[in-house]
């Protein structure tokens, strides 16, 4: 019996010998029992009995056999489908409610579920949840989101993008079964056509591309697997004949695939393995994130990049080498990237620790470059960044650098007047000398993120005031700028091209600074303030002076005392604002509220956790835009407020409630780390963990709380030490509060 | 001639089975075969509608329908970019439209490419050859032997050794 044998060899390691022998003893009734009941036709039955067995004669040991029962019948309930499915549909009732659950929950998992892709960029996972819940209610909903390292604050967009393909389980197949059927008028969200289709699992022969673990952003259009069964069922003059295709379409064709696919294609004949060496012309961007090939089991290895950069190396523009895992031989792999791709112009490297001298050949070698990204580099110091920029630097135009914790600056005098967007997020030993040198050699500078870059001065920002006149974009966000003064933060509003502005979390933040922002930066367009200044620092006067920004299309103020609804009122002037975020906005009302009413650009208004709005003015706000062709929708996040779900009628109106509280998050994430401590800034963060994740939290939920009460099946025997432990856990979850 | 009015100008084609067709100036500009021999012939500058329908020899009348159909919902789309811009390795990103547009029998699809492939309308092709990459992808290359009905002309010899270079790629 093979897992007599695994269960001895625990036996060896196990502390504690007699209880080990009684759990021995547990198990053996169990295989001695599935004996009896002729083997495992009668698993569930023999399951049942034996459970009943042990709970008379072996209560106490029962609890250690948990872990040991439980993998055991972990094997067996995957045979059960298969003998309950026996001839006729699956009843239920012929087994108890447990062994059913799991029984037909394995049978129908993946009828269950549905892909959902053609998602809009700007959706999230509890909106899309909150979508498809109308066919029926949903057990999960994972919506991956496109692998970016951002800074806390969100130095890119602030809803980082989903991937677009999401997949979703429903509690009824047939809920699911009517999501598959939905018209493609019903499914039209974001202006975007969303396409659902049914999910194969790999392990039920499905074609698709299956992930190593995530099965969210899997490619599988409904097309592709009619398609293919069509192919395997209709007769032979109805199939697609591959073989008689021009061998510039089947060039093309391959060129779709996967990188490890267009190259096992090789093999199929000789006129494939010309193509698909071929079709590698085509392909002039690899994101090798996205090639599934690579994972976790299988990182990627020097060899593999050599094999796919021979192949592609020539024709690439652009290579992204971030976010996949790894095992490269660093410096050979840059050794092959400079080799075999002279024409690149765009490189991500972010995650490749090398030496100086590997990195500088690999600079020398890139002369088209124009973008580079080296990301979170912690430990990559500032000497090697200077040998990679030392040859490519005065020619780019992009840099990002983020979180690059020993990065200097000592290299920044290698860029030239070619750069126009530079990310410095998180590098925050940047020194005052670094924005000097920025400033004397990048004038033509038109983006500058430096969150964090906490040792900028107030001469650095008059500096950069005076020599960056073409400067759009400045970021600022942070608690921890020991150099700068309010005064000398006076110095943006001297940037007059200025067109977005963030200072979330920036404690410097004050009246003075913002009404001459608004006096003196005509086209800023978009403005977060979020957490910024302190409660005495910001008031109602110089929130107030922003409606004066009249090309303001984003607004952010979350969490500032200083809006209540006679601000509002007077921000009701800023005709074109899109998007504005009041989260955490405890001192706004109803009458702030309808304040946005004149506001006719309104896209997205969040209102999580302003708790003083009611159902009145979010029914106005809802009445007040109705649904029209061409209109567009318009998301309006209710979480946290007075509102009440079930007395909200969205019938006739664009407005598209979201009942998420994105404030209280932010507010969870706060208590925790001082590093994650700005999140509001990344809207992603606090988004990955919204409600969403809720019902997981209440499961976890009960599950400690049947740890602590039940005490039964947990491998701890101590009721002392189990409720300690329970107690423990429960509260790192956020489950207790002290 | 304005403009506008050259534009909007109807042009014929006609089909294999001789099916005339009349489609605006601008939406057939999508086909590049079209679009040069339009050009090169001089018909462009010609006002009077031309009494010669433009023969497309290869495509039968419900196909070229189709091909019709797909350019008249796509001829405002924004001009298709060259070549040399970013060009992925991906079939996640096939329109809605689309996607309904090609739920076709096998048949129709592989019709449709060669369409595609002889008028040249990039578009079309791309979208034709990405539905065809989803169909072989996750497939075995004896798979794709099998399914397609494809001769392996190699020796076992050499089909082991490449298959030995590539395992990795191997599930």
């Amino acid at each position: 019996m093979d897992f007599n044998r695994s269960f001895r060899s625990n036996l060896g390691s196990a502390p504690n010998a007699q209880s080990q022998q009684s759990m021995f003893k547990a198990l053996r009734r169990l295989h001695g029992q599935n004996l009896e009941s002729r083997g495992l036709h009668d698993m569930t039955e023999a399951f049942q009995s034996f459970v009943t067995r042990a709970r008379f004669f072996s209560i106490g040991k029962l609890r250690r056999t948990w872990s040991h029962s439980a993998a055991e019948f972990m094997k067996y309930r995957r045979l059960l489908p298969m003998l309950l499915a026996d001839g006729e549909a699956f009843d239920g009732g012929e087994t108890d409610d447990f062994d059913a659950s799991i029984a037909f929950q394995h049978t129908s998992r993946d009828d269950r579920k549905i892909v959902v892709s053609n998602i809009s960029s700007r959706v999230t996972q509890s909106q899309l949840q909150s979508f498809f819940s109308q066919y029926g209610k949903i057990t999960s909903c994972i919506l991956p989101r496109e692998e970016k390292k951002t800074s806390v604050f969100g130095t890119l967009p602030k809803h980082s993008r989903n991937c677009g393909t999401a997949t979703i389980t429903f509690k009824k197949a047939e809920h699911a079964e009517r999501a598959k059927n939905a018209s493609p008028e019903e499914l039209k969200f974001y202006e975007q056509i969303m396409v659902v289709s049914a999910y194969v699992s790999k392990k039920r022969g499905g074609k698709g591309l299956v992930l190593s673990d995530d099965v969210g952003s899997r490619e599988d259009t409904p097309l592709s697997r009619a398609s293919s069964t069509q192919s395997l069922a209709s007769g032979s003059e109805q199939m697609f004949n591959l073989g008689g295709v021009p061998e510039k379409v089947l060039k093309r064709v391959i060129s779709f695939l996967p990188i490890h696919e267009t190259i096992r294609l090789e093999r199929v004949n000789k006129k494939f393995m010309e193509e698909s060496i071929k079709s590698w012309e085509l392909v002039n961007r690899l994101v090798l994130a996205r090639e599934t090939v690579f994972s976790k089991q299988r990182p990627m290895r020097t060899n593999h990049l050599k094999a796919i950069l021979t192949r592609a190396g020539v024709h690439l523009r652009s290579l992204d080498m971030s976010g996949i895992v790894h095992l490269l031989d660093d410096r050979r792999a840059l050794k092959v990237i400079a080799t075999c791709c002279p024409n690149l112009k765009e490189i991500d490297i972010s995650g490749t620790h090398a030496t100086a001298e590997a990195l500088e050949e690999l600079g020398e070698s890139l002369v088209h470059l124009e973008q580079l990204s080296y990301r979170g580099m912690e430990t990559t110091g500032d000497k090697a960044f200077y040998f990679l920029l030392k040859n490519c630097g005065h020619s780019l135009k992009f840099v990002d650098l983020r979180n690059s914790k020993r990065l200097h600056g000592r290299s920044f005098r290698l860029f030239g007047s070619q750069l126009e967007s530079l990310y410095l997020d998180g590098s925050s030993k940047i020194d005052p000398m670094a924005f000097e040198d920025l400033c004397t050699s990048c004038g033509g500078l038109k983006e500058l993120r430096i969150n964090e870059c906490y040792k900028i001065t107030d001469e650095n920002l008059s500096m950069i005031a005076r020599r960056m006149e073409d400067l759009s974009i400045l970021t600022l966000c942070g608690d921890g700028f020991k150099s700068l003064t309010p005064a000398g933060l006076i110095h943006i509003s001297h940037m007059k091209n200025i067109t977005e502005l963030a200072l979330d979390y920036n404690t410097l933040v004050n009246d003075e600074l913002l009404v001459s922002i608004s006096a003196g930066l005509p086209f800023l367009s978009s403005l977060s303030l979020a957490n910024a200044g302190n409660d005495s620092s910001i008031t109602a006067e110089g929130v107030s002076a922003i409606k004066n920004l009249k090309e303001l299309t984003q607004l952010d103020v979350s969490s500032l005392a200083a809006v209540n609804s006679k601000v509002m009122q007077q921000l009701g002037a800023l005709k074109k604002l899109e998007i504005i975020q009041l989260r955490n906005c405890t001192y706004l009302g109803d009458e702030g509220v309808r304040a946005m009413l004149q506001m006719p650009n309104i896209r997205h208004v969040d209102l999580s956790g302003s708790i003083l709005v009611s159902n009145d003015s979010i029914q106005e706000f809802i009445k007040a835009f109705p649904s029209g062709p061409k209109l567009p929708p318009i998301t309006l996040v209710v979480g946290g407020t007075a509102a009440d779900a079930s007395k909200l009628s969205v019938r006739g109106s664009r407005v598209v409630v979201d009942f998420s509280d994105y404030s209280t998050i932010v507010a969870m994430q706060t208590s925790q780390t001082s590093a994650s401590k700005f999140a509001i800034g990344s809207a992603s963060d606090a988004e990955d963990c919204s409600d969403d994740d809720f019902e997981a939290l209440t499961a976890q939920r009960s599950f400690y709380i049947d740890a602590v009460c039940g005490e039964e099946e947990s491998p701890i025997t101590d009721d002392g030490k189990l409720a300690e432990w329970a107690e423990k856990e429960a509260r790192s979850l956020g489950l207790i509060k002290d | 001639m304005t403009e506008t009015a050259a534009a909007e100008r109807n042009i014929k084609i006609s089909s294999s089975d001789n099916e005339v067709f009349m489609v605006p100036r601008n939406v057939i500009r999508l086909s590049t075969t079209i679009n040069t021999l339009l050009q090169d012939l001089g018909l462009d500058e010609d006002d009077s509608t031309n009494p010669e329908p433009i023969p497309v020899q290869n495509v039968t009348a419900p196909i070229l329908k189709k091909v019709i159909a797909w350019c008249q919902y796509h001829y405002q789309d924004a001009a298709p970019t060259d070549d040399s811009d970013n060009r992925e390795k991906r079939t996640d990103d096939i329109a809605s439209w689309d996607v309904e547009f090609l739920k076709v029998d096998q048949g129709t699809l592989f019709e449709l490419i060669l369409a595609a492939n002889y008028l040249d309308i990039k578009g079309l092709l791309d979208v034709t050859c990405k539905t065809v990459a989803n169909m072989i992808k996750g497939k075995s290359p004896e798979e794709i032997r099998r399914t397609f009905n494809i001769k392996n002309d190699f020796t076992p010899e050499e089909e082991e050794q490449i298959r030995k270079e590539n395992a990795w790629c191997e599930d």
